[in-house]
């Protein structure tokens, strides 16, 4: 063989080595850092397996259309493990008619329509209790404007419970006065209490501050039954007299919440 | 400012007095502190995929208003995003609805009160077209069922652009189906916020929460204005066809003539004539849900 291939194949040789040295280091570093990546960002600085939870916190209905609700509630958990706990959430809401639904109820009382159905969704939730499964499948962190690192939990609830609600017509005058449209008054609207079943379902984060709380925002729905009139005559119920009879299948409401509050693991 | 007390509110939070169990968290296992959690601040922040200088097309399946009252769409959206920088990026995006139709319970108080929205705070979303940025301030990991890692961003991004609007003139009915009248182009203007949960490379999945703002005025429907709409339901009163109205240019009465599914479309007429005749304007927030995929090239 000539000195030239030699020296030709043993330049290869050396050029084959230097690349697999390089690509088995790099392979390694590649390893190692994923491993430590993999094991960095799963350990869990806030461990809540085993603790006691309560939790206060104010929701805000989302979509108001003939009510409004401000939630008022406060949550008491345990953590079976990381993942999975049980809590009991009891509220009360700060609940009433929407500027549109005293609007429609005044518009109404001037018109001369002399049957009408009620309307559906107007049912206000006062108090509730629910007990839930919480599932926080998720732990994450993030850099917080790349200072400071949070640590969060994102969860799914599902839960039932009771409720007691509230109702009053906008179209159910039962002291009408007045001879003629425009001129009409109402001395008071049918109102209705009851107690119910109550469903809610809730998908949230929570950011913890420190091994003993984390902040909470969720998004909560709460699901009951609705019910209303039909078939309501103006004058009959202005006089004081029963009139309407029950929607054959009223359906549900959906009371949507944007919640935020915060969790003491105890 | 806010920002500012937010990271003094962790930081304060953060720097308490270390434990036992955070000492023996210190202890270096392969070189590094394994088993100290906080240690993820640096790992957290080192991004395996960057983002500068690449395209993304996002196509989100849904995009669905969240907030309707008056209204409801039901829409597809896709945009073309370009990542100038690392958290900094262009955005195209044109959005299409589907669906858009007055709410049940617009309807439902039509049919009970005889009452419903003032015509611009019920006036509907077409498309729109928009031009804006993205920024992407926060970046983080998260493990799933102690799983799968996965690195996500949030998203924040705003646009301007314009949009197509109609207004719904008659109601589905025994009489004939839904009927709408264009209202023409409107300013549009978007705020968002999401994530961005990123699959290797390539690929992404996104959940945004989008403002879509427009401004809405309705002194034109199908481009007749009020004294159109009065010449056309004089003719109508008279017994003439719609057609032979004198209107100004730009008044579409085809619009008006002829029948859709038996309804008799110059029945528009008065109920388009009703919206003008009464000028509102408002500004509508349209918020709606998008989940989408994209691809990074």
């Amino acid at each position: 063989m000539p000195a030239s291939a030699t020296r030709f194949f043993r330049i290869a040789a050396a050029f084959h080595t230097t690349v697999a040295a390089a690509l088995l280091l790099t392979s390694t570093r590649s390893a190692a850092e994923e491993l430590l990546e993999r094991v960095v960002v799963r350990n869990r600085l806030y461990g809540v397996a085993g603790r006691f939870e309560i939790s206060p916190g104010v929701g805000f209905s989302l979509v108001d259309r003939l009510t409004k609700h401000i939630n008022l509630t406060v949550g008491l958990g345990y953590h079976f493990s990381d993942s999975w706990s049980l809590e009991l959430r009891a509220g009360y809401a700060l609940s009433g008619h929407t500027a549109l639904a005293d609007q429609v109820a005044a518009d109404f009382l001037q018109k001369n329509i002399q049957l009408v159905d009620d309307f559906t969704s107007l049912w206000e939730m006062k108090g509730s209790a629910v007990l839930g499964v919480r599932w926080s499948p998720i732990y994450g962190k993030i850099s917080l404007l790349a200072e400071v690192p949070v640590h969060f939990q994102t969860y799914l609830w599902l839960g039932g419970g009771a409720g007691s609600f509230h109702r009053q017509s906008v179209v159910y005058c039962q002291q009408l006065s007045g001879t003629r449209p425009g001129d009409y008054q109402c001395g008071g609207w049918l109102t209705e209490n009851k107690i119910g079943a109550l469903g809610s379902a809730a998908i949230g984060f929570r950011f913890f501050t420190h091994p003993g709380g984390a902040l909470v925002v969720e998004l909560r729905d709460y699901l009951f039954a609705d019910s209303y009139l039909t078939g309501i005559q103006k004058q009959v119920a202005g006089s004081g007299g029963q009139t309407g009879v029950p929607a054959s299948s009223p359906g549900l409401i959906n009371l949507v919440l944007l919640d935020v509050g915060y969790a003491f693991f105890l | 400012m806010i920002g500012s007390v937010i990271i003094s509110f962790f930081s304060v939070v953060a720097n308490q007095a270390p434990t036992p169990a955070q000492e023996d968290s210190q202890a270096l296992v392969s070189g590094a502190p394994l088993d100290n959690p906080n240690v993820a601040v640096h790992v957290v922040e080192r991004k395996p995929f960057a983002d500068r200088g690449r395209h993304e097309l996002v196509l989100y399946p849904a995009a669905i208003q969240v907030n309707g009252k008056f209204t409801q769409h039901f829409g597809s959206a896709a945009s073309y995003v370009y990542h100038l920088h690392e958290n900094f990026a262009l955005q195209l995006m044109g959005q299409y609805n589907w669906h858009s139709a007055e709410s049940s319970f617009n309807q439902e108080l039509v049919d009970k009160v005889r009452e419903e929205a003032q015509a611009a705070t019920s006036l509907l979303l077409v498309w729109a077209l928009q031009a804006g940025v993205e920024v992407t301030p926060i970046y983080g990991k998260f493990a799933f069922l102690e799983g799968s890692l996965a690195h996500f961003s949030l998203v924040i991004s705003a646009g301007v652009g314009v949009g197509s609007t109609r207004h719904q003139l008659h109601h589905e009915d025994v009489s004939g189906p839904s009927t709408f009248g264009d209202t023409g182009l409107r300013f549009v203007g978007s705020v968002g916020v999401g994530f961005r949960v990123q699959f290797g490379d390539r690929f992404a999945l996104r959940l945004e929460v989008r403002d879509l703002a427009y401004t809405a005025r309705v002194d034109k429907v199908n481009g007749c204005n009020s004294a159109d709409l009065t010449a056309m339901n004089s003719q109508i009163e008279q017994g003439h066809p719609v057609t032979s109205a004198q209107v100004s240019s730009g008044c579409s009465v085809s619009s008006f003539s002829g029948t859709n599914n038996g309804y008799n479309l110059s029945d528009d007429v008065p109920l388009a004539l009703n919206l003008v005749s009464t000028p509102s304007s408002d500004v509508l927030n349209n918020l709606g849900f998008y989940a989408g995929v994209s691809v990074l090239f």
